[in-house]
């Protein structure tokens, strides 16, 4: 009787975990992007370098609740807004240009943030570093665009 | 025995409850608010307003858009001196194969065409006009009207102006801009 007990129990902890593990994964992943900046160290098109490199600066917010906005930020003077979420059990990543207002001093993040909002895969993620692929950006539709994001 | 089953239960229950939200609870992510145009192609059509059989063209490709493999093609543009010409432009997005002149046309209200001529006598008056209050220039029809002999660069430049067109090139994200080579010769 005891052994059953014993199976009983650990069996559902082993479940437990196991779900919470594996539906937890976007949540868990977009709690590392929440309230932190991550810098872009690289962008590539088609494996050709771009060269703008903007600041990821994502708000706090509840990814189930709300809709969740950042700034995207180019050489510390140029802005613009994004809204952004993961899903997928944490494998996908999307981004969308939500500026109201374009004019000449947030042109070039505007220029970016819209050009590249699409849906990428999460190629690699953890605390520190993330990279992501996409072949659906606005501006590069059916191009392998890349981007290596660190943590500031 | 009894005090397992309902552990059990509770446990699964509370689980279902509040441990795990799926994907499906996300909010919508909303649209993008300024797309991009991709043009992968612009073409002028100038016609010698004194003889229309002079009609000559040229052309920027760039088949597989921004970054990428180098333009296929970027016309110099010649022009005869002294020489009133009328202008059109046609564009072209060459990943999704369609031509998008009429797209600008039908969000004219949204778009301005910038022309910026450098070392080179040359005239550009837009004649086309949105449906603005008051109208405003579009620019994919224009007049040009060359000086005499040199060489020098037309800047064509496409702003996006969605509900921010003033007339002026500030405002708005650049689509297109692109500097053409230009000799006017006697």
């Amino acid at each position: 009787m005891n052994n059953i007990k014993q199976y009983i129990l650990g069996f559902s902890v082993l479940l437990n975990l196991m779900i919470n593990v594996s539906c937890n994964k976007t949540k868990q992943h977009s709690k590392w992007l929440t309230g932190e900046t991550w810098k872009v160290s690289e962008v590539t098109i088609d494996g050709n370098s771009f060269g703008l490199l903007p600041q990821f600066k994502f708000d706090e917010c509840d990814i189930y609740d709300e809709i969740c906005f950042g700034t995207l930020i180019v050489e510390n003077t140029s802005m613009a807004n994004f809204a952004w979420q993961i899903r997928d059990k944490g494998s996908i990543f999307e981004l969308s240009d939500q500026t109201q207002n374009v004019d000449e001093s947030n042109e070039e993040a505007v220029s970016f943030s819209s050009s590249f909002s699409g849906i990428y895969n999460v190629n690699q993620i953890d605390k520190k570093s993330m990279e992501l692929e996409s072949d659906n950006c606005k501006r590069y539709p059916g191009k392998k665009v890349i981007f290596k994001l660190h943590r500031e | 025995m009894k005090k397992y089953k309902i552990f059990l239960i509770t446990s699964f229950v509370a689980l279902f409850i509040f441990g795990c939200k799926k994907d499906t609870d996300l909010p919508k992510l909303p649209q993008p608010i300024n797309e991009p145009e991709v043009i992968t192609s612009l073409s002028i059509t100038l016609t010698d307003s004194s003889n229309v059989n002079d009609v000559r063209t040229f052309e920027f490709i760039d088949s597989d858009g921004d970054g990428g493999n180098q333009p296929i093609k970027f016309d110099t543009i010649f022009l005869k001196s002294n020489t009133t010409y009328i202008a059109s432009l046609k564009l072209f997005n060459g990943i999704l194969n369609e031509e998008i002149t009429s797209e600008i046309e039908d969000e004219s209200n949204d778009h301005l065409f910038v022309y910026k001529t450098s070392e080179i006598n040359l005239e550009i008056e837009i004649t086309d006009l949105d449906n603005n209050t008051p109208p405003l220039p579009i620019g994919l029809r224009s007049k040009w009207r060359s000086g005499i002999a040199g060489n020098g660069t037309i800047q064509i430049i496409l702003k996006h102006q969605p509900g921010i067109k003033d007339g002026y090139e500030s405002p708005g994200n650049t689509d297109v801009d692109l500097n053409f080579q230009t000799k006017i010769i006697n």
